[in-house]
Parts: C-alpha cells; structure tokens; sequence
C-alpha cells in the first residue's frame, strides 16, 4: 500500500517531461484510440496475473509460488520485465520458439539426418543472451555456408532444402517468415488476385540456385555441409524459361547469392514489419495482420506499426527491447475480463505446445519421467545418432503435446483428464502435490498452495470454502486432495494464458 | 494448376475471428440420410506413404518398370493383382479397383489434405476431414460416441468449417484403444462425478469472465464430450478382445488386422466413419521387401473386414475405400525404391453400393500414363459422397464467411456403382 502511494506520488515527475503524453509509443497510440472510440479500457491485471502472463510468454512457463510470493511483495514490473528478459531461460524459450518458425512446424524423421538441432538451438540462444541485432541474426541464417557444427546458421536453410527438388521450399519459406510474404501459389502459377507471378516466384528462387547442401564421405554423425557457389540464375522447372535473380520488391543484385539475399531481406520495409507483428502477435494474441505470413501495406493499427517499426530500427533491430516495449505498455497489462476489440482488454492466447509441455512437465512433476524417457532415447542404438540430441528429444514432445491439442481439443481433454499414464500421477504420493501435502498441514495451506502450483493464484474465498467443504466432507482425505488436483489441472483456466 | 504450397499457413490459431466459426448447411435442417443412399458408414483403410500401384493394384509383370512380383488371377474383369495379395485376389468378386487415379500434388501433407477433404490446401479456408464432413451430413445415432475416429494415425485434418466436435477422434494405440477412455484405477463413476461437478463450478467461473471468447466454451465441450466417452456404455467397441477366436482369425494378429476389426465393430455401434492406417509405404528404398511386408498386413486385414462385414450385414450398408496420398513412379531407383508419382495410381473401393469385381481405368505397359478413363480425386469423393447419400454441392459457410460446396466439381464413376 504505502510503495503503491509512493509510486503514485512520483508518477507525475516520471512521464511529465513530454508533455504529459506517456512515453511508450504503445500507450500514446492508445490513449487516443480509446478516447475517439470512447471506449473504457479493462482493469489492470492483478501482480499475480501479470507476472503469470510475462512468465509464460517469456520464459514459456508458469511462474512458480515462491516466484509469486516475492514478486507481490515487491511488484516492481518493469524490473521483473528486465530480469524475465535476461534470463537463461528467456533465451532457451526463444530458441525453442524459432526452431518451430524457422523448420515451418515441420517436424519429421528426415529433418535429423540433415540438421543439426543441439548446436542450432545453442546458437538460437546465444543470440538471445548477447541481445544480438534480428537484422544480423536473418542475416546468418539466409546467408552463412559451411557445416551444421561449426556453422550453426546454416541448419535453417538445411532444414528446408530437398536436395531431389529445387529450392522453392526454401524461398517460400524464407519470404513467408521474414517478409511475411505467401508467395509459393506463384510456383506453379500466376495467381488470379496477387501481384506475384510464377517468374516473380522463380526469380526470386534463383537466389538459392548455387546452393549445395553435401553429405561429407566421413560419417561422423552430422555430415552435411552447405556451399554457394553464388549463382543468381535458374530455369523454371518443365519449362524453358531462363530467370535472374530478382527480390520481391523488383530489385536485382548487386552481389552473388545468398549472402546478397540476406543483405536485401533485410533491408527491406517488409523486414520490420513482419517480425513486428510475429512479436506483438505472440505477445498480444492477435497480430495487425491476422496471419503472420501475409503481412499487407495497410493495418487498421497502421500508426503504432509504423512507430514500433521506427523504434525496433532505431533500437539496432533488438528483439528484446521490442518486447520490452510491449511488455511495459498499458494494454499488455490489462486484464483479460473484458472485451478484447480494441486491444480495451487482453486477447487470450492458448498455451502454445512449448509452453503446455512445461506446464505438464511442472505440474505433473514429469521431470523425473522424462529424464528416464531421454536415458532411454539416448542409449536406443536402434536410432541413428543424429537423433540421440536433448534437442530432438523434446522436439519430438512438443510435437506430441502439439498433436494432442489437435481436433477439437477432445484428445487433449481425454489426456489430461484421463489418460492412463498421466492419472498415476495426480497422486498424493507423487510429484508436486506429494511435495505439497509434506510441506503444508492444514488444508488451508495446501489448498492454496494447489492453486499457486496450478493456476498461479491464490483461490478467492468462494473457491475456499468450496474446496474445504468438499475436503471436510469426505473420509478419504488423500483422495479428495487428489481431486481438486485434478480439477485444477482440467481447468480452463491452466490452459490459457490469460 | 497446381498448387501443393499453398498450405504453409502461419494462421495465428488465436486470431478471435477464427474462433467462432459456426457453419450452417444452406439448404436444410434436416439431416436425415438420402432415403436413396446405399451406404450408412464409412470406413477408410488410409496407406499412408503412398502405395506402389505397380506392386499392389495395377501389377505390370515383366515390363521394365514392372519389379520382381508376380501377378495373379482375380475375378476382376480379367485383371490381375499382385501375387502378395492372394486372399484380397480370392474375395475380388466383393471389391473393384480404380487404376486410373491422378492427381497433381506429390508432396506427403499437402496430397494427403487432398485425398481426406477432396480440396487442395487453401490459406483462406481450412476443410474439413471427410469424416467429419459425412458424420455431420448424416448424423450421429449415438450422442456419446464421435461421428468420426481414426486409429493408428493422426489424420492431420480437422474439422476444419464444421463444429470441432466433429473433428476425428484419434485413437492412439490399436493394442490398447481403452488406455484413456477406461476409468484409472481408484476412479470410479461416483469419484468422476464428484470431479466433473467441481470442473465445472471452477471453469464457470473463468467463462464467465471471458464471454467474448468462443473458445473458452469450446474447451469446456471438448471435455464434456471426452467424459462423456468415458462413461459410455458403447466405449466398449473399441475393444476387439472380446470378439470369438474365429472372428479374429478372420483379422489376423498384426495392428492393421486389428484396426480393421476395430473398425467394424464401430460401425456396427454407429459410428458413421473410421479411418484405419497401413503407414510406411514411402518406400524410396528397398520398396519390394517393405511393400510385401505391408501387402500381407493389407492382405490381411482388408480381405477378413470384407468377409466379416459380409458375414454380419453390414456390407451393403457400409463403403470401404482403401487409397494413399498418391502412388509410385514406374521407374526403379537405384536404391530399389520407388518415388512419389501421381499421374496414375490405384485405390480399391468396396460396399455401401459398389459393385465388385470391376476394373476402372487403365494405365499403359509401363504404367506411366493413364491409357483409359481418367478418374480424378474429386471424382472418387463424388463417388464416396454419392454412395453416402451426401450431396456433394451443398453449400456451407467458410471460416471466413465465404460460401462453400463440400465438393468443388467432380463426377460420381458411374461404372463402380452396383
């Protein structure tokens, strides 16, 4: 109360310097917009809910009880926004965030044997540690040549290279994730509505016409190295059309292949835009265009783009000081009880199946489980050795729990809610909630700290008695414990970041 | 015109929009099934990988293309089928065969979008499984079982426009189809409804705070129907162990067998459509010794559901059609594989009003080109469609509003119908 009084006071000294307008461009833009549209913007999130919405979207995963106890004693955001951003483990959700953008989702037995996922996430996360520059990151990532090993870069565009097909895959994909261009209908025709024809798709294809990716003759596990020989021309396949390299924008180079694409990709107006919005979507549950890979020339949120876009080119391309800006403005921190047009209250965001694994992981104390599970992958000399990575290893479970939330959602209900091999563990003898019925006495205190572990929350009073009345009432105490467990985890509540 | 990459989709999935899309058929309520249709049910023997058409369906022996297989009688029209299929070859009078199959589209997902929705993928719309689509046309008898379920393999198709109730139950393990849908030990129903009546006091709670988002009830139906699954009396279909020594035998011991049996019983329950998978046939290496091993699987697993199906009624009443995303390429590689080929493959169709003992379409000695009667993949959905009683040119409404046929074009193959 009194920090509270104490922030109030200094409030006016903070943001009085530009006139009274505030200073992130975010509240500035809508400050206006509410106003025209006369529209009363949600409440405040709670501390709690706040550092649960940062943490999942951050780190990927729920804050823990002790994280919250100590953050509401000293609910000091935009310090928390900073050290959240900081952290190793920021760095490894971000990693695991770009594996899935950079190989499209895809994930299949064939990608191993020629990507190297260990030192491709290492490198992803290096480059969230050092903050470094999205523009130099791209810039990496289209143009490096080398080996998966040595060259980590060079596994997006291994990923994404058939060596039987031309490299089409590889430059649709490369517009559709850093120009938020869907331009691959042009490979085989002209489209009826789109500006891009098949030359335009071809042309801009030849950029990766002297791309090579080799199996070296020595298997030593991750063989594949990649080489341009700078070549910026190519046929259109089945036809016999001869096409130069050209950008989407029109623009021929003035250099050779690869690396002269990334010099172009990343110079271009769309470059901004895209990642801006791929980052206020993923913060805001909604981006300004609604899908990531059709980014257009206009938004109805056109002026904010535009200044966000500004400040991330001013900012040295940091991706974290663009989250930074999100996170620290008004709309991020509003609550998600309200109507959410207008961005008058935040959007909810399902968790996506990073984060749901660790909620999983953490919530069904899987840790122990999945440890002996990796023991297991690694010693299975059945597996070639490229698959025997940590990295694979939870690719292959994110693209488990991503299928479970599939179809409607009944797979997912019927997993959690129960799934043979999960039940076993909503048990008092296991995991967290073993941990909390040792550690806490009375029912008071396990139940509230059932909801801190699950849902990141104290229960409100009528939650209270209605689990101690239901506790109370029953004689097998262990088993009504079990019970609101499982009603907790079945929430929901759990399953969105709110 | 093709298009297999359209379907790199980066939809943000959480866009408010897509969330609350509800489809309404145009032209009526009404859902009873077409007084006229043949077919009840559905069940799909789905060859994930792309069968070799040249090893199985259209064999071409001692052609340059043709392999090392033999091929043997059947009571197909004169043709014959591969000599790996010797039981599926003694019951051909039940089943005919379309050889003259094409399509454009020789990538893995996007060819199998095509064959489970008859569209190409498209960014604007997502369609649904064909599943789906027939348990919505026709309707589901039983309110606690799902209209659509595939076993062995995740489909990766939903419901697309339709309700996402209607999206396909995916059971996991064929070995052990009740793992989740049977009460764990020290739950009994008394236990579950104490939890379900708490669950739903906690997510009232939250919905009622989050009313403008259709997905917060969405999660709570998912679950209402998962548990509703759980209770049900008729979960019980799932299990083929209960099913006499010699109906079994008829399956055989191998997973596929077994789906198949699975399969049966849940169309005998009422379930409108079950797709069954045979995976593994991208055979880019070593494709004779991995086909024979799947052929005795498919051999199996088809010919004892045909005979099973026949031997309980259900035959008529019930559409089996058993394809892959697309077929082989003619030429041998030099791993003795073959690759992805789609200007003429193979699918077998039986029941539900199919004549048997017919061979459509023909492909040249070599099998590269389609000789005679092309058969397109909108033409065998028009034919499945039409089987079932499902007007093809009924319109819904998309994701995005926009109105939609469940099937764009396509002419039912007269010539298969009984």
């Amino acid at each position: 109360m009194h920090r509270a009084l104490l922030l109030l006071l200094l409030f006016p000294l903070v943001v009085a310097r530009a006139d009274d307008a505030p200073a992130n461009p975010i509240d500035r833009y809508f400050e206006r917009v509410f106003r025209e549209k006369s529209v009363t913007p949600a409440a405040r999130t709670s501390d709690g809910d706040f550092l649960r919405r940062a943490s999942l979207d951050v780190l990927g995963r729920l804050p823990r009880p002790k994280e919250l106890l100590e953050f509401e004693k000293a609910p000091d955001r935009e310090k928390k926004i900073d050290e959240l951003l900081a952290s190793d483990e920021a760095a490894a959700y971000f990693a695991d965030c770009w594996i899935r953008i950079l190989t499209d989702e895809t994930f299949d037995e064939q990608i191993p044997l020629r990507v190297n996922f260990s030192t491709w996430h290492g490198w992803l996360e290096q480059a969230w540690k050092e903050d470094r520059p999205y523009s130099e990151i791209v810039a990496e990532l289209i143009g490096t040549t080398g080996d998966g090993i040595k060259k980590p870069a060079v596994n997006y565009v291994l990923a994404a290279l058939d060596p039987k097909e031309p490299p089409y895959e590889l430059a649709g994909r490369t517009a559709r994730i850093f120009l938020g261009m869907n331009v691959q209908c042009a490979r085989c025709h002209d489209h009826p509505t789109d500006k891009f024809s098949q030359e335009d798709f071809w042309s801009f294809t030849a950029f990766f016409a002297g791309t090579k990716a080799k199996a070296r003759q020595t298997f030593d596990g991750y063989g594949v190295k990649l080489t341009d020989d700078g070549t910026v021309s190519m046929k259109i396949p089945d036809t016999k059309t001869e096409v130069s390299a050209r950008f989407v924008d029109g623009r021929k180079p003035e250099g050779k292949g690869r690396s002269e694409l990334a010099r172009l990709v990343t110079s271009s107006p769309r470059f901004a835009r895209t990642i801006v919005n791929r980052t206020w979507a993923h913060f805001m549950g909604r981006g300004f265009f609604p899908q990531l890979d059709r980014v257009g020339e206009k938004c109805e949120h056109e002026e904010l783009l535009e200044a966000l876009c500004e400040g991330f080119t001013k900012e040295k391309t940091s991706l974290r000081a663009l989250a930074r800006v999100i996170l620290s403005s008004k709309v991020y921190q509003l609550s998600s009880e309200g109507d959410p047009e207008h961005y008058a209250a935040m959007a909810l965001k399902p968790q996506d199946p990073i984060q749901l694994l660790n909620t999983l992981t953490w919530a069904l104390g899987l840790d122990v489980f999945l440890k002996t599970l990796y023991d297991n992958f690694l010693g299975n000399k059945a597996l070639p050795e490229q698959y025997r990575q940590e990295a694979v290893f939870r690719l292959y479970l994110v693209e488990y729990v991503r299928k479970l939330t599939q179809g409607g959602g009944v797979r997912l209900a019927l997993k959690l809610g129960n799934g043979k091999d999960l039940q076993g563990l909503v048990s008092v003898g296991w995991g967290r909630l073993k941990e909390i019925m040792t550690e806490k006495k009375t029912a008071e205190d396990r139940l509230e700290a059932i909801f801190l572990a699950l849902l990141a929350r104290a229960p409100t009073d009528d939650e209270k008695t209605r689990y101690l009345d239901y506790v109370e009432k029953k004689t097998n105490k262990d088993r009504a414990w079990e019970d609101v467990y499982w009603v907790l985890l079945n929430s929901t509540e759990l399953l969105f970041n709110h | 015109m093709k298009c297999p990459d359209c379907s790199r989709r980066d939809f943000i999935r959480l866009a408010l929009g897509a969330s609350a899309a509800f489809a309404f058929p145009f032209s009526s309520l009404a859902l009873a099934a077409d007084p006229k249709a043949k077919a009840k049910a559905m069940i799909l023997l789905w060859m994930q990988g792309g069968p070799s058409q040249l090893d199985t369906w259209d064999p071409k022996p001692g052609a340059e293309t043709g392999g090392p297989f033999k091929a043997i009688e059947t009571k197909l029209e004169g043709t014959t089928i591969c000599e790996h299929l010797p039981l599926l070859a003694k019951a051909s009078d039940r089943f005919s065969v379309v050889r003259s199959l094409h399509s454009k589209d020789p990538n893995h997902d996007t060819a199998r979008y095509l064959l489970h929705t008859g569209y190409r993928v498209d960014t604007t719309v997502q369609h649904p499984h064909l599943g789906s689509l027939i348990a919505k046309e026709l309707g589901q008898p039983l309110k606690d079982l799902p209209g659509c379920i595939t076993v062995g393999n995740d489909p990766g198709v939903g419901a697309g426009y339709l309700e996402p109730e209607l999206a396909p139950l995916y059971i996991e393990k064929v070995d052990n189809p009740l793992e989740d849908l049977q009460l764990p030990r020290g739950v009994n129903k008394f236990r579950l409804t104490d939890r379900e009546g708490l669950l739903d006091q906690q997510n009232a709670s939250f919905a009622a705070g989050h009313a403008k988002d259709a997905r917060v009830e969405q999660h709570r139906e998912a679950q209402r129907r998962a548990l509703a699954l759980v209770r049900s009396t008729h979960v019980q279909a799932f299990d083929v162990s209960g099913e006499p020594e010699e109906t079994r035998s008829l399956y055989g011991d191998a997973a596929f067998g077994k789906a198949c049996l699975m399969a049966r019983r849940l169309v005998a329950e009422g379930v409108r459509f079950v797709e069954v998978t045979l995976a593994d046939w991208d055979t880019h290496t070593d494709n004779f010794n991995r086909s024979k091993k799947l052929m005795e699987q498919l051999d199996k697993g088809f010919s004892g559901l045909l005979a099973d199906l026949d031997q309980k009624g259900l035959l008529s009443s019930t559409l089996v059609v058993c394809m892959g995303e697309f077929g082989r390429t003619p030429r041998i590689n030099a791993a003795q594989g073959r690759d992805h080929f789609t200007r003429g493959f193979s699918a077998a169709l039986a029941g539900g009003g199919i004549a048997g003992g017919r061979a459509i379409g023909r492909t040249n000695d070599l099998g590269t080109e389609i000789k005679q009667r092309p058969v397109s993949v909108q033409d065998l959905f028009a034919t499945i469609y039409g089987q079932l009683g499902v007007d093809p040119r009924r319109e819904y409404t998309s994701q995005s509003g926009r109105p939609i046929k469940i099937l764009d074009g396509g002419e039912a193959v007269k010539e298969l119908v009984s």
